[in-house]
């Protein structure tokens, strides 16, 4: 299989600098310039003021959250998911909230599964107690990418210690080494 | 919620048996005639009522369609034409990037007014038979002649290719194999195509797969029951598709199978995942299995159908997440004469020219193509598009899967956008002046010259094989070599190559001339090094490019026939005639100057992008450097005589760029492959002409003396 896209060595730990705007060329995508995969794969870190009063509410989606997969554990499967980190942090008077998410997917049909996977999971989205969110985002998938967008705040540096590995080649080769190590305790 | 069928135009509903169709692409220069011509087509408009009764289909088979800009024109207000969707708003000129037009499908190069903001409406007409179709033309035609303010910017007929029996692509390929149905028609889905699909998916004011109802664009008696459209026009280049099957097949087996790769089915329509080996024509004619397969379960790995091809990109089936949010509904066919099996490309344009139908072009069409045709790393591929219409710019890989070999596909049939590109008349002058240029170079060689002349001088054999050396193997390996030293893009490294194959540039007689050097010499290498180049190119290029389709027999017969025949032609002309042959070519020369200025001109002209392009590039650079080591290496080997070494140094420096057009043209589609040969001839000149005369001065000390003698 020719892999020019993937032909960056796992092996080598990789850093890119990333311009202020995001991307190194303004590229089009369907909903607003294309972000760049790195050595960290996709991702975004979005950051917007909460409604006051919400704070409550929104801890409470954690362990909601943790329920629903531990009820369905690949129910985010679609996200194609690495990693996801959600905190919450004050400045000033105010609450912020921050959904970094490091995935495989590129940033558009991320937010699209996204919108779609609220929805049938029937969880009313987190965003709700967002500042300025569109309460329309259910019918108006377009309004709740670009809110997603406006409030992305891309990274100007980021690393992988295993460059470009998706998580779904990590998961095959995690499931390859558990083979490989039951194969040998047959042969014990 | 049922279908309001009178409000629902026929063309996504359902697909009457149509051999023939036209497309007409208006601009409404004056808003009132645009709304009288409307007002009195719509009662010709197909629509779905009639198919619930008894499910005969409406005879009046014409469609109307608007772009934004056209509803603009008609009078919708400006806060009405704000509620439409952005990428609507935009129309697909503005979207063309995040479709992957671009390069060689670039908006600049669509035809038919189709780029233009004056593009305001589409009347489509589907009909039984092309005798049909005239007589629905002829009755529009006197219909829009009362709206002299309705204009059509262009119109584009259709036809069914033969054989009819089934529909089928100019690839041969069978056509509407899997189609969504639409909740509510009443149709029983064929096994393997997935429960009907709310009508929200392709009709706005519907409940769609969600159960929601999205937003409707005002005023609602405007978008209600509405669909909207993309239309795509594909140009097939059939002829280089077979020899594409051709140069990767070793038997016809095999080319079948290849062409079964790239799209997922056999031409027949038979499913690898349930044929993978052989053609089964019974299992394609047959609907309740022909589509009656998955991925997840079947063929996880691609080992039938291969991760990248068409059927498999563009509906994933199981292997993709909210597949029911994505699908579209096509409707379309081809146009442009059949190509006969065994006839050699024409270059008559020819395709598929199809709309896609849907409730959201974001969502459904712009992701099939933004992501699932051209996603790099579309089931963790690497860098592959999708074979047919994925954008190939600079040629991307295709890998099947099993044998893990990949199979080059940079020239399958380049989609030319929503329409198209590079106009045939331009097309025609420049494939006209490089075959002129080449003749009548040759050609005028042969008539100036005789066999004795040719072949006298070089009775020096060290001489000659030296220049062999320098021409046929230096000149390439200085080519190769500067590609992976400076990492030339591939399309610039092949135009470097194939100019350091092809020896024997008439040009150099002229440049021999202005340097004053051995013009016999001169005349016996030019001669010896172009007949080489014919015998030598079809047969080292395919060893050199392995994996890029070159088709050595085609490549041997266009330089005969353009090169040796008008070569041929020429001396005999010569020796039997000499008079005649002097009246001839003094008709040819200035052709072949005149037409040389012409490639120049129409190569920078057509191509200015990728001229601009290689100019930031290290394209000038290295065909500099090349013309400069070529020309040392023919200076050492040319020698003693520094009259043969002038020649020599010329003779390598000076690449017969027309051979290597002739042989671009026929197997690169990349335009920059052609524009870097017309970079090292430019160079070429600039480099070599400046060196003729600088060799001319070195003589110049012996005309001086002699001069001073004669005065004294």
């Amino acid at each position: 299989m020719s892999n020019a896209a993937n032909s960056n060595d796992w092996t080598k730990p990789a850093a890119k600098a990333i311009p202020k705007e995001g991307y190194f060329a303004l590229e089009q995508g369907r909903y607003g310039p294309t972000y760049p995969r790195t050595p960290a794969c996709h991702g975004f870190t979005i950051i917007a003021k909460i409604k006051p009063g919400t704070e409550t509410d929104i801890r409470a989606y954690g362990k909601r959250i943790e329920d629903t997969i531990a009820a369905s554990p690949h129910a985010l499967a679609p996200l194609q998911l690495h990693y996801l980190r959600w905190v919450l942090f004050d400045i000033g008077p105010d609450t912020y909230f921050m959904y970094q998410g490091i995935f495989d997917t590129d940033f558009d049909k991320y937010t699209e599964d996204a919108i779609q996977l609220f929805k049938a999971t029937g969880v009313d989205t987190v965003f709700e107690k967002l500042d300025g969110f569109p309460m329309d985002w259910k019918t108006n998938a377009p309004a709740f990418i670009t809110f997603v967008r406006e409030h992305q705040c891309p990274s100007f540096l980021e690393y992988g210690e295993y460059p470009y590995v998706s998580a779904a080649e990590i998961k095959k080769a995690l499931a390859m080494k558990d083979a490989f190590s039951s194969m040998l305790d047959q042969m014990q | 919620m049922t279908l309001e069928l009178n409000d629902i135009q026929h063309f996504l509903l359902t697909r009457p048996r149509a051999l023939a169709a036209r497309y007409g692409f208006l601009r409404f220069r004056q808003p009132d005639h645009g709304r009288a011509w409307l007002a009195g087509i719509v009662d010709r408009v197909g629509r779905g009522r009639g198919l619930d009764s008894g499910g005969t289909v409406d005879s009046r088979w014409v469609t109307v369609a608007f772009t934004w800009n056209g509803l603009r024109v008609l009078g919708v207000d400006d806060a009405s034409l704000s509620t439409f969707p952005e990428e609507f708003r935009q129309g697909m000129t503005e979207r063309a990037a995040i479709l992957g037009d671009t390069g060689a499908n670039h908006p600049d190069r669509w035809v038919g007014g189709l780029a233009s903001p004056d593009l305001h409406a589409l009347v489509i007409l589907f009909a039984r038979d092309v005798p049909e179709r005239e007589r629905c033309v002829q009755e529009h035609q006197q219909y829009a002649a009362q709206f002299p303010g309705v204009e059509a910017l262009s119109t584009l007929d259709l036809e069914a290719t033969p054989p009819l029996d089934y529909a089928h692509d100019h690839f041969g390929y069978r056509d509407r194999m899997s189609q969504p149905e639409i909740e509510g028609m009443g149709v029983e889905p064929t096994p393997g195509t997935g429960a009907p699909l709310k009508p929200g998916e392709f009709f706005l004011g519907y409940p769609d797969e969600n159960g929601d109802i999205g937003p409707l664009p005002q005023p609602e008696i405007l978008s209600r029951n509405g669909s909207f459209l993309a239309y795509r026009r594909m140009e097939e280049h059939v002829g280089a598709f077979r020899d594409f099957l051709r140069a990767n097949a070793a038997t016809p087996d095999e080319q079948e199978l290849i062409a079964a790769k790239l799209m997922g089915r056999w031409r027949s329509g038979a499913p690898l995942v349930l044929a993978p080996t052989k053609d089964d024509p019974q299992l394609a004619a047959d609907p309740q299995r022909n589509n009656n397969f998955d991925y997840g379960k079947m063929d996880p790995h691609g080992y039938a159908v291969p991760l990248g091809s068409h059927i498999r990109r563009m509906n994933p089936r199981d292997t993709a997440v909210n597949i029911n949010r994505r699908r579209i509904i096509r409707r379309g066919g081809t146009y442009g004469p059949p190509l006969p099996e065994g006839a050699a490309e024409d270059g008559v344009e020819r395709g598929i020219a199809a709309f896609v139908g849907c409730a959201s072009l974001i969502r459904q069409y712009e992701f099939a193509q933004n992501v699932w045709a051209n996603d790099p790393r579309f089931h963790e591929l690497g860098n592959e598009r999708d074979p047919f219409i994925g954008t190939h710019d600079s040629g991307a890989p295709f890998s099947r899967q099993r044998r893990r070999d990949d199979i080059r596909v940079d020239r399958l049939g380049p989609t030319r956008g929503i329409a198209n590109t590079m106009s045939l008349t331009e097309l025609l002058i420049k494939g006209a002046s490089v075959v002129a240029f080449v003749v009548s170079s040759t050609l005028s060689v042969g008539l100036g010259l005789t066999v004795r002349q040719i072949l006298e001088p070089l009775s020096n054999g060290r001489l000659v094989v030296l220049s062999l050396l320098a021409n046929f193997v230096l000149a390439p390996a200085i080519a190769i070599g500067l590609t992976r030293l400076l990492g030339l893009e591939e399309p610039l490294g092949i135009g470097l190559l194939l100019v350091g194959l092809a020896g024997g540039a008439p040009f150099l007689l002229k440049l021999a001339d202005l340097a004053k050097a051995d013009m016999p010499f001169a005349v016996g290498l030019m001669v010896v090094l172009m007949v080489i180049t014919v015998g030598y190119m079809p047969i080292v290029l395919p060893l050199l490019l392995q994996g890029a389709s070159v088709n050595p027999g085609s490549i041997a017969r266009s330089l005969i026939l353009l090169m040796l025949i008008p070569l041929a032609l020429g001396l005999a002309l010569r020796a039997w005639h000499p008079p005649g042959a002097a009246r001839v070519r003094a008709f040819v020369a200035p052709v072949s100057s005149v037409s040389m200025v012409c490639v120049v001109v129409l190569t920078t002209a057509g191509h200015f992008g990728s001229m601009l392009s290689i100019l930031g590039s290290l394209g000038i650079v290295s065909a500099a450097i090349f013309v400069v080591i070529c020309c040392a290496i023919g200076w050492m080997l040319g020698g003693p005589a520094t009259d043969t070494r002038g020649v020599l140094s010329l003779g390598t420096a000076q690449r017969n760029t027309a051979a290597a057009l002739v042989v671009a043209g026929q197997n690169f589609s990349d335009a920059k492959v052609v524009v870097m040969i017309t970079v090292v001839m430019i160079v070429s000149f600039a480099v070599l002409m400046p060196l003729a005369g600088a060799l001319a001065k070195r003589q110049q000390p012996r005309d001086v003396g002699s001069g001073a003698a004669a005065t004294r």
